[in-house]
């Protein structure tokens, strides 16, 4: 029991870890965003979109990150 | 739920979570024995099905060059936003035959997302199953448009972009067509990720609501105690907000990410 709620543990702790990039990456995706559709109004609709991908580009770390915590 | 109060809070919330993890497992509502039968997010979804039928039906009852009545305003908005921002958008020439596909996906996953925030209904894109294969359809739709549109030698060729020195094709393929497939596992663990992870969420801060109430009516604490539960209840109803707005955001990113991938194998550069 009690090293089975250690590696339990662990997997917890090692995607919280994971998310950290993916965490920096979706900030500075949303920074562009705004920043750009700050400076640049009428192309905030395009922006969006191209933050969407990138966002996704992003997340995809995190979530390969999730899916490992269930296969392992 | 069960609650047994033992003094130590934390074995306290043990048992009513455990119940709540096990309550998104895929049950049987109706069994025909062996493994077949009808689950709680099969059933979920066949309504779910039926309710987005109801809906686009009634919204194009009386088609008209200008939609009356707020309801059929609402369908329309949505399959506008649909053509203009997700098909003009994202897929670029030759978006209108990709229409009918995306709208389909955008209100399916949005009307179950919404569904799912009733309580006591159970959202099936908060299923890995149904995820999956609505993540599979998208990426066979692409990768079968992306071959009609380049052949099958061609489309493979164009994974790695054009221009690029010689010796660096292979690498940069390799590292594209891995992205490519990923998109396949991203697509389904993004969406049920974000719907099971915050039904979960939900689901714990109601168990943290009830426990401080229960803590007094059961163990006869004084009434200060029960006060944290209405900071948990403002957590909730904040969170349920959030929710409301995810389940709008994942059925617009899984759409459009389907459509600029759509967009991506089909454009000819």
């Amino acid at each position: 029991m009690e090293t089975t709620f250690i590696i339990a543990a662990l997997k917890v702790v090692g995607y919280g870890l994971g998310t950290i990039g993916p965490g920096i990456g979706l900030g500075l995706c949303g920074y562009g965003l705004c920043v750009g559709s700050a400076r640049q109004p009428e192309l905030a609709g395009k922006l969006f979109t191209n933050a969407l991908i990138f966002g996704a580009l992003a997340e995809a770390l995190a979530l390969i990150g999730f899916v490992l915590t269930f296969i392992f | 739920m069960a609650f047994e109060l033992t003094g130590n809070p934390l074995a306290d919330i043990a048992a009513p979570i455990e119940e709540l993890s096990e309550s998104f497992n895929s049950t049987f509502v109706v069994s025909f024995g062996n493994g077949i039968g009808l689950t709680q997010y099969t059933a979920w979804m066949i309504l779910i099905s039926i309710v987005v039928l109801a809906v686009v039906l009634v919204g194009v009852r009386k088609v008209q060059v200008v939609p009356k009545g707020k309801f059929a305003g609402l369908i329309d908005w949505g399959y506008d936003a649909v053509c203009r921002n997700m098909g003009e958008g994202a897929i670029g020439h030759g978006w209108k035959k990709h229409i009918p596909f995306l709208a389909t996906l955008f209100f399916f996953i949005l009307i179950s997302n919404i569904i799912g925030l009733i309580p006591g209904a159970k959202t099936p894109t908060g299923s890995l199953s149904v995820t999956w294969a609505l993540a599979l359809i998208s990426f066979v739709y692409f990768n079968a448009y992306g071959i009609k549109a380049k052949g099958g030698l061609g489309y493979i060729k164009s994974i790695a972009p054009s221009g690029l020195p010689k010796p660096m094709v292979p690498v940069i393929w390799f590292f594209e067509f891995f992205s490519l497939v990923i998109r396949l596992l991203t697509l389904a663990v993004r969406l049920y990720g974000n719907m099971f992870a915050g039904h979960m969420i939900l689901g714990i801060f109601a168990i943290m609501t009830q426990f401080f109430i229960l803590e007094v009516a059961m163990a006869g604490a004084s009434v200060v105690v029960a006060l944290p539960s209405i900071a948990w209840a403002l957590f909730l109803l904040v969170m349920y907000a959030l929710e409301c707005l995810v389940a709008f955001l994942q059925a617009y990113v899984f759409t459009i990410l389907s459509a600029v991938y759509v967009g991506l194998a089909t454009s000819s550069h």
